[in-house]
């Protein structure tokens, strides 16, 4: 099977979980499809290195692709003191449930950290390397975004007991 | 509104913590819209780039290698052609001029404007193909850089148009070559909506400086960080 053909064959297969990684990362389905597409492109380009475990590559570009998308300075977000409502939709037009509600307003950074962590199931000193900050950085990160994402759920009235043992 | 979960692989499934699981329950599989044989095409243009940015710097050997052995008998007075050799080189040796001192043309103990140092630089046409060995004296086959992860500050160097071109390219053009100067800096201009704007990078100590009075600043930060990206990952010179 040639480069393409096998680059074709994993691809059609991991897209759809690679978006939805981003879609976590971004809350925004357009944008998710955006950052996955990037993150394909980035195991194309080094397919023959990786073709072993194109998956954990894969997820790891898609970490790395969203970092940069949110460290560009004309796409950064502008800091206001009350966050606007932004409701999120998922594809079919219905709105997510409260939990990606809640994940959407917490900040940018800690946002990624906790998908980093909670879904990607990484370690801390792996996505100290992702973000490019120190393990202690990433920890406080996660320990704000949790409080942060138990404050939001509260607010929508849904308890923070479903936190526990995160 | 919930969706079955999907988890397979290192995601383990029910029973890991909770967020994931809520997160599990909350998102949908997509149908993903991306299509794979875009990526492809685009990853295939890109990897084309890479080799022509590649084949422009051998060219451009060849071209300085063509050109100053022309030009060299009218600041030198020196006739280097035909097998005469310029002093201090033994006349069976092959040369390939490199650098003039045309201030001192007649000192024998100042460089003399040849240098024995490069091989003999064979025409263009007798360029081996892609991926084939160079044979000894040609010119060498272009070479696929890596512009992602650049290993050697030669690899950086040849994909600065690169760099230049992602980060700038989409806004503001590039009218001209990469060009550099003695000193190791590199120009570019770029057409900008009031005119062309000269961008000049600076490499220093492994870090990079960009200066390109008219280019907006959150443009001029992006193409930094995007070069600093590129730069951590070449090895320091031993």
């Amino acid at each position: 099977m040639d480069v393409d053909a096998e680059f074709r064959a994993w691809a059609e297969q991991a897209r759809a979980g690679l978006q939805r990684t981003a879609f976590m990362l971004c809350t925004d389905w357009a944008l998710s499809e955006d950052i996955a597409q990037e993150a394909l492109l980035k195991v194309y380009l080094r397919w023959r290195r990786i073709r072993t475990n194109p998956t954990a590559y894969a997820r790891r570009a898609v970490s790395t692709t969203f970092v940069d998308f949110t460290r560009k300075s004309w796409r950064r977000e502008t800091s206001t003191e009350e966050l606007p409502e932004q409701p999120v939709y998922l594809p079919d037009g219905t709105l997510a449930a409260p939990v990606l509600q809640a994940l959407k307003r917490v900040p940018d950074g800690q946002r990624t950290v906790l998908v980093l962590r909670f879904w990607e199931d990484m370690t801390m000193p792996e996505i100290a390397k992702v973000l490019g900050c120190s393990v202690g950085n990433a920890k406080s990160q996660a320990s704000r975004g949790l409080e942060r994402l138990r404050t939001e759920l509260a607010a929508m009235g849904v308890t923070a007991d479903i936190l526990e043992g995160t | 509104m919930t969706y079955p979960s999907p988890h397979h692989g290192h995601h383990g499934g029910p029973g890991r913590n909770p967020l994931a699981d809520l997160l599990d329950q909350s998102t949908p599989i997509p149908v993903s819209g991306i299509d794979v044989d875009a990526v492809i095409a685009r990853g295939r243009g890109i990897k084309r780039r890479r080799r022509v940015v590649a084949g422009s710097a051998a060219s451009m050997v060849v071209a300085l290698a063509v050109a100053v052995p022309t030009l060299l008998p009218s600041i030198t007075g020196k006739n280097l052609e035909a097998g005469q050799a310029a002093p201090g080189v033994a006349p069976t040796q092959t040369v390939a001029p490199q650098y003039v001192d045309s201030a001192a043309p007649d000192d024998a103990s100042a460089p003399t404007g040849v240098s024995p140092m490069l091989p003999p630089v064979a025409a263009p046409s007798e360029a081996p193909a892609p991926g084939e060995a160079p044979a000894t004296g040609g010119v060498p086959a272009p070479v696929e850089v890596d512009a992602d992860s650049p290993r050697t500050m030669a690899d950086f160097q040849i994909a600065l148009p690169t760099y230049l071109e992602d980060v700038l390219g989409p806004l503001y053009p590039l009218a001209s070559e990469v060009a550099w100067n003695d000193a190791g800096d590199a120009f570019a201009v770029l057409v900008g909506p009031s005119g062309e704007i000269t961008v000049t990078v600076t490499l220093f100590d492994g870090d990079v400086q960009v200066n390109a009075p008219g280019l907006p600043d959150d443009v001029r930060v992006a193409l930094v960080q995007k070069l600093q990206s590129a730069l951590a990952n070449v090895e320091p010179a031993t």
